[in-house]
């Protein structure tokens, strides 16, 4: 018996276009970091950007080649810690408003180059360096946050956010700052950019 | 994430390592202090190697305690985030105390110029880099030794997790360099 089956050229053609229709939607489908990236609440320098677990707002910046810090040891001579680029800081007034914990930053450059705040390790301000800052819940601290960048990655570039002092969190939010980085703010920080910067406690300082 | 990590090094363990480049018929490169090796994620320029008995910045030895061997280079991240980078150095330089076969993962890095530990790659910015080895009780510091980089790749969107990544790919370079007690001029 000799049996052969119909092709059914319409159920072909509808199989193979489904197919090419699943594979074109993989394709575009956002990616895993897409659909899981922190969200962006977007300020400016003077303003209060209000985040799900904390506010922040920035203030002055300033540009050092190096800063001049305390020694380790009371007898110890003062300590010259250089920028690998240069050194970035900015002054923030930061509050955690949910629970206590920290509130850690990163520059992001134009092009999409990412620096992370130095921690408090280097340069070590003793409360001042607030990356690594434990901040009790309603209590404003202010400090600075430190980056060292190169020179390159300041025009346009703007300052994020996030809670905690690792990485950004997967859909959290992300406060980024625009903190007027053209090219007129970045001369004007450049050319008074000291080539070192004394940042001794008072008492410590000449 | 972690299970491609496993993933990567299990294909690592299994392709054994640095094998002698005889062994399995290809040749690696073998460069010197100086060259720098390019991977998809890192310019590591290998500048000076050294024994001591006190790592970079410790301010004493005790007795009995063991000698080190450092190994000083200029690290550059080719990645566009800082995110894992220093972890990922870690990873990829590697010291073959027999010159070949299973590579030795630093006991620490830490900057050169003042020992700190805790510090990141940002992308394009070169930084002094100490890795630190413990020497093997008995083992005498070496004249010379031979230290191995593996590749990494960032892959865009990884099957297991659709997340993007960066892998390890493999051994990929060698290179060796006298040992001596100082590392004048290695700083440049």
């Amino acid at each position: 018996m000799n049996r052969s089956l119909p092709i059914r050229w319409g159920l072909v053609v509808a199989t193979l276009a489904s197919l090419a229709l699943i594979v074109a939607l993989r394709r575009h489908e956002p990616s895993m970091d897409e659909k899981t990236a922190p969200m962006l609440i977007r300020g400016a320098t003077g303003q209060t950007l209000e985040a799900r677990n904390f506010s922040v707002k920035v203030g002055k910046l300033k540009l050092a080649h190096a800063y001049r810090l305390d020694p380790r040891t009371s007898d110890g001579p003062a300590r010259e810690v250089k920028a690998d680029g240069i050194w970035l800081s900015a002054l923030a007034e930061v509050t955690v408003t949910q629970a206590n914990g920290y509130v850690g930053a990163q520059l992001r450059a134009r092009d999409g180059r990412v620096y992370r705040a130095a921690p408090a390790d280097r340069p070590d301000l003793k409360g001042f360096n607030l990356a690594d800052l434990y901040l009790v819940t309603g209590l404003p601290a202010n400090g600075a946050y430190v980056f060292d960048v190169p020179i390159d990655a300041l025009e346009g570039a703007t300052l994020q956010f996030f809670s905690g002092n690792g990485a950004p969190a997967q859909l959290d939010h992300l406060a980024d700052v625009d903190v007027g980085l053209d090219a007129a703010h970045v001369k004007t920080l450049l050319d008074a950019a000291v080539p070192m910067l004394d940042l001794r406690s008072p008492e410590r300082a000449p | 994430m972690l299970l491609a990590a496993t993933l990567a090094a299990a294909i690592v363990a299994l392709s054994g390592g640095f094998r002698r480049a005889d062994a399995t018929g290809g040749t690696m490169p073998v460069s010197g202090a100086g060259v720098p090796i390019t991977s998809e994620a890192f310019i590591v320029t290998p500048l000076c190697a050294w024994s001591a008995d006190q790592r970079p910045g410790q301010l004493a030895s005790k007795e009995g305690e063991p000698r080190y061997l450092i190994l000083r280079a200029k690290v550059e991240s080719r990645s566009r985030d800082w995110l894992a980078m220093r972890a990922y150095l870690d990873k990829d330089v590697v010291w073959l105390p027999q010159g070949h076969g299973d590579p030795v993962l630093a006991e620490r890095s830490q900057r050169a110029d003042d020992a700190t530990l805790r510090f990141d790659l940002g992308p394009g910015l070169p930084v002094l880099v100490d890795f630190i080895w413990e020497l093997p009780s008995g083992m005498a510091p070496p004249a010379t030794s031979t230290w191995g980089m593996f590749k990494r790749r960032f892959v865009e969107r990884s099957h297991a997790s659709g997340e993007s990544m960066w892998l390890q790919d493999g051994p990929g370079w060698k290179f060796t360099l006298p040992v001596s007690q100082d590392c004048a001029g290695g700083d440049a």
